[in-house]
């Protein structure tokens, strides 16, 4: 999924955050230098849990729908990621711990060893927990039917927005086009065993198969709430949905027969909606919530930073995430490789960071940090303007030329390609910059042939490299409508992708993903330029507090002190 | 007079009609895709043409325009995109937050722009009239969000007096005092110089001398004589804020973190969700031309002279 949804509400905020900096400037309440340096993870990790308390988070938007099925933005997922529950999950630990996969309503992570994974690797068999329930009032026992069911309804639904995902399961195509009235690779074999089996062999299906829109829903329930259903979820989480309150609160109840004993800690989670992050900080230093959902404002980090009584509460994370520069290669010049790489050697990283304040890191390879398959310390194309320059001599332009950059409305992005358009400047490429609103230039972005060059984002949606090769550098995704915005493809690219996907060595296939980022980088249709920071902030009597690379925020996990 | 008022009630019709075309043909000039809007980044061009089929998006633009009208004359606003509820209720959920917030923001603008004016007309060029009229200039040009900030800061965390922003419902007034402040000392800048200079202009009228030389005491003149005559300016104000307020202060809505429709309006608006943005447009554009009728109305029973035919 693209950031977009959740960062576009950030433009208004900023205007907030600013109105914020200056009234506190007013306010002049004697500020001390600090100095500045990052808090630290884990004030509180070393805690013995305890149960009981609520938890209030306060968010700026309210999610669209609570329908695993359909929803797919930021705050859908960390709410529904508390109710519902799949057949795997993430282990809830932060940094690079947090991308493993681990059992949750299934007993194990099938792999080639305990037999979960056939030979050939086209069969995943999982076998269910015994005795995990749907909550109550459905209060029943999950079975295989109930997954069944759960997978082609979303599968049928028309509005699912992540079908693609899961075309490669045998029979969905006849299932999606209302050829079959079942998917035939999507077998529950008995009450505790589903399976299923691919077309072809691909390690990341557990991955796919891990996101929110593969979470087990009772039948009787959807069929009771009918179109209604998005509004009063229910599964097998630790909580239990008590209401909804229009733009204002979502609430959920502990969940007194959660499967998983001991957990969850906490006895209610209360979403705060429509707080802009400015608000929202004053709020939680005034003790009336508990965490920023969307984060600290980035024109407040460096005065809480500085704060002796707040800076041990302020939690950072790179996020799996990406700020690339496109060029489209059915464009002149960028059809030119030499012009591409060129202007990868051209762009400063580093401004770019420090105009975020260092709420990004400077970006070198294709994938960005925490993914598998990223290098730790490869860098394939550093800033060396003179290099740019004699490679620019090469591809037939001593003298530049004139070209132009596009990027969407939405905070920081403009300010950041101005960055760009002066870098290039400096190597004699005159670049005019046009922003549009992020509707609209999501659109021209995936038309062919309409932007020369311009800013990109993407953001993962599961922790495997095929996340990032299949939607931005694949011939299927060069299409109208597709995320591959520089509509770059290879023949060599799509051979190397279709073998790795079939590997079940997981070491071998990442390994496979890395050669394919040299490959890449050799062609240069992106430039790599940063990986956005996410930092938010907890109370003071929030326990166990850290940032889960794929859920974020994670509630379930915490407790109050 | 019901003649006029028939008219009146037609020509409403007539004006929300063209908002309606206006509203559809600029949401529809925008380019962009709501489908993608819906479905997200990872939608395959077959998905997308689902949702278009499904909401109807591939029909020819007269075809939904006309749809959507004879849906609305039936009294069915359509779906919104985004979150598939009836337009109606999404609207009528938000709306008692806006009425909060317009209501204690008109409050305030009377309150404090109704008194400043009268104070500084009958007493011009006086120390307080100067006062108010530097006042009233940083008001006039303080954002509001800005003071909306600065509000919440000092009155709500620092002196913990007022909730820090929210909306809990009409039984809870206490979050509307701050929104309602932050709306009402702008307001209250322009009410204050809209009724001084109106007062002044009656002041020096003969009718004023006249009731001041027959001996009559001062409060009789002021309420009897100057203001009856100085109200229309104001009435035209507050009939103007009434349509805009309940429309939705999107800046206010934001700042307390208040679930109004103008903050609804505004995510429709970044998602294209046409059915919400249409409904919204139509729901404002309707409270500002009943506002204004109103606003007509009184006149013929502030001002005798008026007569409507």
């Amino acid at each position: 999924m693209s950031p977009r949804k959740t960062r576009k509400r950030f433009a208004l905020a900023t205007a907030l955050a600013l109105a914020l900096l200056l009234t506190l400037a007013l306010a002049a309440c004697g500020g001390s230098s600090g100095d500045g340096s990052s808090g630290s993870q884990s004030p509180s990790s070393s805690d013995t849990p305890v149960q009981g308390g609520t938890m209030s988070l306060a968010y700026l938007s309210e999610p669209s729908s609570l329908d695993p099925a359909v929803a797919w933005n930021v705050i859908d997922w960390q709410i529904e990621h508390a109710i519902y529950q799949g057949l795997l999950r993430y282990a809830p630990k932060p940094g690079d711990a947090g991308n493993v996969l681990i059992p949750c309503l299934a007993t194990e992570v099938p792999s080639a060893q305990n037999g979960g994974i056939s030979a050939d690797g086209l069969t995943y068999t999982f076998h269910l927990r015994k005795g995990a329930k749907f909550q109550p009032p459905v209060n029943r026992e999950v079975t295989a039917q109930d997954f069944k069911y759960s997978f082609e309804r979303m599968m049928s639904s028309p509005r699912a927005p992540a079908t693609s995902f899961y075309m490669g399961v045998v029979g969905a195509d006849e299932f999606v086009n209302k050829k079959a009235s079942e998917i035939a690779g999507f077998k529950a074999v008995d009450d505790y065993t589903v399976q299923i089996t691919l077309k072809t062999p691909d390690l990341s299906f557990l991955n796919a198969l891990t996101m929110e829109f593969c979470d087990v829903v009772p039948k009787e329930w959807v069929d009771k709430w009918g179109k209604q259903f998005n509004r009063h979820p229910l599964g097998t989480g630790p909580f239990i949905f008590e209401k909804w309150s229009p733009g204002r609160e979502i609430a959920l109840n502990r969940n007194p027969a959660y499967w998983e004993s001991g957990k969850p800690y906490l006895d209610k989670i209360d979403y705060q909606l429509s707080f802009s992050p400015p608000t929202a900080l004053l709020k939680l230093q005034s003790g009336e919530i508990d965490a920023l959902g969307d984060g600290v404002p980035p024109a407040d980090i460096p005065r809480v930073m500085a704060d002796p009584q707040w800076k041990q509460y302020i939690y950072s994370q790179p996020l799996i995430a990406i700020s690339y520069m496109f060029m489209n290669v059915q464009m002149k010049p960028f059809d030119n490789v030499k012009v591409r790489q060129a202007l990868s050697w051209a762009i400063n990283r580093d401004k770019l960071v420090k105009l975020q304040a260092g709420q990004a890191m400077a970006l070198w390879q294709i994938y960005p940090k925490g993914m598998p398959g990223y290098e730790e310390g490869k860098v394939f194309y550093g800033y060396d303007p003179a290099k740019a320059k004699q490679l620019l001599a090469d591809a037939g332009y001593p003298h530049g030329f004139k070209t132009m950059l596009y990027t969407d409305n939405v905070d920081p992005n403009p300010k950041l390609w101005q960055s760009v358009q002066a870098d290039l400047a400096a190597v004699g490429v005159t670049a005019g910059l046009k922003t549009m609103s992020n509707n609209t230039y999501y659109s021209q972005q995936s038309t062919p042939k309409t932007l020369t060059a311009g800013s990109f984002g993407w953001w993962m949606d599961f922790p495997d490299p095929s996340d990032w090769i299949g939607p931005l550098f694949s011939k299927a995704s060069a299409v109208p409508g597709g995320m591959n915005s520089s509509f770059w493809w290879g023949p060599e690219l799509e051979a190397m992708y279709t073998k790795a996907q079939a590997m079940t060595d997981p070491v071998a296939r990442i390994k496979k993903f890395s050669e394919m980022q040299q490959l890449i980088s050799d062609q240069a249709p992106y430039v790599p330029c940063y990986q956005p920071i996410q930092t938010t902030m907890c109370s003071k009597n929030t326990g166990g507090f850290f940032l889960h690379p794929v859920y974020q925020i994670d509630p379930t996990q915490y407790w109050k002190k | 007079m019901s003649k006029y008022i028939v008219r009146r009630l037609l020509w409403m019709v007539v004006v929300l009609f063209f908002v309606s075309i206006i509203t559809f043909l600029l949401a529809f000039a925008v380019p962009g895709d709501p489908a993608k809007s819906i479905a997200g980044t990872h939608a395959t061009p077959e998905v997308l043409q689902r949702i278009r089929t499904e909401l109807g998006l591939d029909q020819p633009l007269w075809k939904q325009y006309g749809l959507y009208l004879w849906h609305l004359i039936h009294g069915n606003m359509g779906y919104s995109y985004e979150t598939q509820l009836p337009v109606t209720t999404a609207i009528l959920e938000r709306f008692p937050a806006t009425v909060m917030i317009a209501v204690f923001g008109i409050f305030f603008e009377l309150l404090i722009g109704i008194p400043v004016g009268m104070i500084s007309a009958l007493r011009q060029y006086s120390v307080r009239d100067r006062a108010f009229t530097a006042l009233s200039l940083i008001f006039l040009s303080l954002p509001g969000f800005f003071l909306g900030m600065m509000l919440m800061y000092f009155l709500a965390y620092q002196v913990q007096i007022f909730p820090l922003g929210g909306y809990e419902g009409w039984t809870a007034p206490l979050y509307g005092i701050l929104p309602g402040l932050t709306l009402g000392l702008g307001g209250a800048a322009w009410y204050s110089r809209m009724l001084r200079s109106s007062m002044l202009d009656i002041l020096s009228a003969d009718y004023v001398k006249a009731a001041r030389a027959k001996g009559l005491p001062e409060r009789t003149v002021v309420w009897r004589h100057i203001m009856r005559n100085a109200w229309s300016p104001i009435v035209t104000l507050l009939g103007m804020d009434v349509g805009w307020f309940l429309g939705g202060v999107l800046v206010i809505e934001v700042v307390f973190g208040i679930p109004g429709i103008g903050w609804q309006a505004w995510n429709a608006i970044q998602t294209q969700d046409l059915p919400l943005i249409m409904g919204t447009v139509l729901f404002a554009a309707l409270l500002v031309t009943v506002s204004n009728f109103v606003v007509d109305l009184a006149y013929t029973w502030l001002d005798p002279r008026v007569k409507y035919s």
